[in-house]
């Protein structure tokens, strides 16, 4: 972006011959990530998220295909069908979704934590029995506040399991298993602060063809008056 | 002063026809689409299936699918039902789907009436679109509208997740694959640094009509403003997810009013450089006339979210130079004119012939 400004600043001060100061307002923020505990430096205006409890319903063959989301948006679960094996006279299972201050658990094997762990419990309704394992695979998404390297997966937040991951984005990070329990995103250094995204180069690019296209447009007539005899 | 009505009477005439050639209100500005604060993006496509891609475009106004596997994967609508189908085929919809319908709007805006012979629960009547294995629709899971939520309303300088979640279900051979995205809000930065820009550029640009000799940089800043024109038209329409070709033939057959004014441009760079007097007219009108079309875009310099010319930052750099050198354009024009207007009556008296137009 400051390219474009200074690409405009050059032709239009080599045009009038005055100084001139760019302007620049930067980029729009990406969203903040929801903090247990913060880093001091990102204690202003943090929200710190709260646990999300959410009811499936069971039908005759278990649950049906379906999310489950933190409060914070941080976490998503997607259970395909029949993830949750349907038992004699339980008519729902209850999602607990909590987020947890990661310092408070175990540490990770070789790297930093990424944003909060969630721990995640499921039980039956009526019965209030708990299940440890769904019946299928779900795939596990945890929005992070720095790329992830892995995400990890413990039943008691002590001991932690590297899990098969894939990156989504720069700030999301997914998995997939049958485990329920304790959920955390390790990164490669401690979070700092959330950089902004940036597209100057890009910007950049385009800024030279619209530049070039500018020249070719303003100088063709005058090329085409030097070649006519 | 002749030559100064002319001047004002076809400025007149651009604003006329610019404001004529304006569409509807609609989700689409005069050259884009409508920018917002609010984003949305596809967070996960579980479970992963090879040759199967999905993306949102038009800031998550419309899905696009390719499926370039081996069977075909079918669209659920609104109501679960079969909607749209894409396979070795082609791209199919299903005439008897509600949410086709639902999908459409009327020409002049407003969404399209739904048939009564819609029904979710009927078997499909697939018919072919394209012949392609790319499907593009417009989605409501998938955007924000209407009024703001009161989260936003309560805190509107704090990013928030408006949406944690929303779905849109696909069907293949091997069973659903879930495409799960998010809302967020995000604020919108300061349009003032941008606006500032745009008068310090009227004010540079509106300059060069009191220079001695103006026809070079009067050129440079016309050619300057129409290849900011192109650019942002064509990067409009790349952002659509179009090929090079459609760009070009959409760009040719939606942008005539802007095409006029290119075409007219650079017949004006040319006389410019020739010290024509009709080519000095012929930029001041194609400068205003790019300057207000430009007014219907402002919304860019004040939306977080906005249609990428290539790059969100282009947008908004493009918006501001076009206001900028085009109403600077049409200011120095005026000078140059009535200046030249002033040249050839002192020339008339003194016995000289007039400079040509």
């Amino acid at each position: 972006m400051a390219g474009a400004y200074l690409g405009v600043l050059v032709l239009t001060g080599w045009l009038t011959g005055r100084p001139l100061r760019p302007l620049f307002d930067g980029f729009a923020p990406p969203s903040p990530y929801h903090w247990v505990n913060p880093p001091p430096a990102l204690r202003s205006g943090n929200v710190t998220p709260k646990p999300t409890v959410l009811s499936v319903a069971l039908g005759p063959d278990g649950s049906p295909a379906t999310s489950v989301t933190s409060d914070d948006g941080q976490l998503s679960l997607n259970l395909p069908a029949r993830a949750i094996p349907a038992a004699p006279g339980q008519t729902t299972a209850t999602f607990t979704v909590t987020p947890v201050d990661a310092a408070t658990l175990g540490p990770l094997p070789d790297l930093f934590a990424d944003g909060n762990a969630y721990r995640l419990e499921l039980a039956y309704d009526p019965s209030g029995e708990p299940l440890e394992r769904l019946a299928q695979p779900a795939s596990v998404l945890m929005v992070v506040p720095q790329p992830a390297a892995s995400i990890f997966s413990s039943a008691d937040g002590r001991s932690w399991t590297r899990r098969d991951t894939s990156t989504v984005s720069n700030s999301t990070a997914a998995t997939t298993g049958a485990d329920l329990g304790y959920f955390l995103a390790g990164a490669a250094g401690p979070v700092r602060a959330v950089g902004r995204r940036s597209d100057i180069g890009p910007t950049l690019a385009v800024v030279g063809a619209t530049v070039v296209l500018a020249v070719a447009l303003w100088a063709a007539p005058l090329l085409v008056r030097r070649r006519r005899p | 002063m002749r030559a100064v009505r002319r001047l004002v009477v076809a400025v007149g005439a651009s604003l006329g026809i610019s404001v004529l050639a304006a569409a509807p209100a609609s989700a689409h500005t005069v050259a884009s689409v409508q920018p917002t604060n609010y984003r949305s993006e596809i967070v996960a496509v579980t479970p992963a299936r090879s040759g199967l891609r999905v993306r949102l475009l038009d800031l998550g106004r419309k899905v696009e699918l390719r499926a370039t596997g081996a069977g075909d994967v079918v669209v659920l609508g609104y109501q679960g039902e079969p909607y749209l189908r894409v396979g070795p085929g082609g791209v199919f919809e299903n005439r008897r789907s509600p949410t086709l319908y639902q999908n459409r709007t009327q020409p002049g805006g407003g969404p399209a009436k739904v048939p009564a012979t819609a029904d979710a629960a009927a078997p499909p009547e697939w018919h072919r679109t394209s012949t392609g294995r790319t499907a593009r629709w417009r989605d409501q899971r998938t955007r924000w509208e209407g009024p703001d939520p009161p989260s936003v309303s309560a805190s509107p300088h704090r990013a928030q997740l408006v949406v944690p979640a929303w779905h849109l279900t696909l069907r293949d051979a091997a069973g659903d694959v879930v495409v799960t995205g998010r809302v967020l809000w995000v604020p919108g930065p300061s349009p003032w640094p941008w606006l500032a820009a745009s008068v310090v550029v009227v004010a540079l640009c509106a300059g060069l009509g009191r220079r001695r000799r103006w026809e070079r940089p009067l050129a440079a800043a016309l050619a300057a403003l129409l290849a900011v024109s192109v650019v942002r038209t064509v990067g409009l329409e790349a952002a659509s997810g179009k090929g090079a070709a459609s760009v070009a033939a959409t760009v040719v057959a939606t942008s005539l009013v802007p095409l006029a004014g290119w075409i007219a441009g650079a017949w004006a760079v040319a006389a410019i450089h020739r010290r024509l007097e009709n080519g000095v007219l012929a930029a001041g009108v194609v400068g205003f006339f790019l300057a207000v079309f430009a007014l219907g875009d402002v919304l860019t310099l004040t939306r977080s979210q906005v249609q990428p010319a290539f790059t969100a930052s282009f947008s908004r750099a493009a918006v501001s130079l076009t206001l900028g050198l085009g109403f600077g354009l049409a200011a120095a024009s005026a000078l140059v004119v009535r200046r030249l207007a002033a040249e050839a009556r002192a020339g008339s008296r003194a016995g000289r012939r007039p400079p040509p137009r």
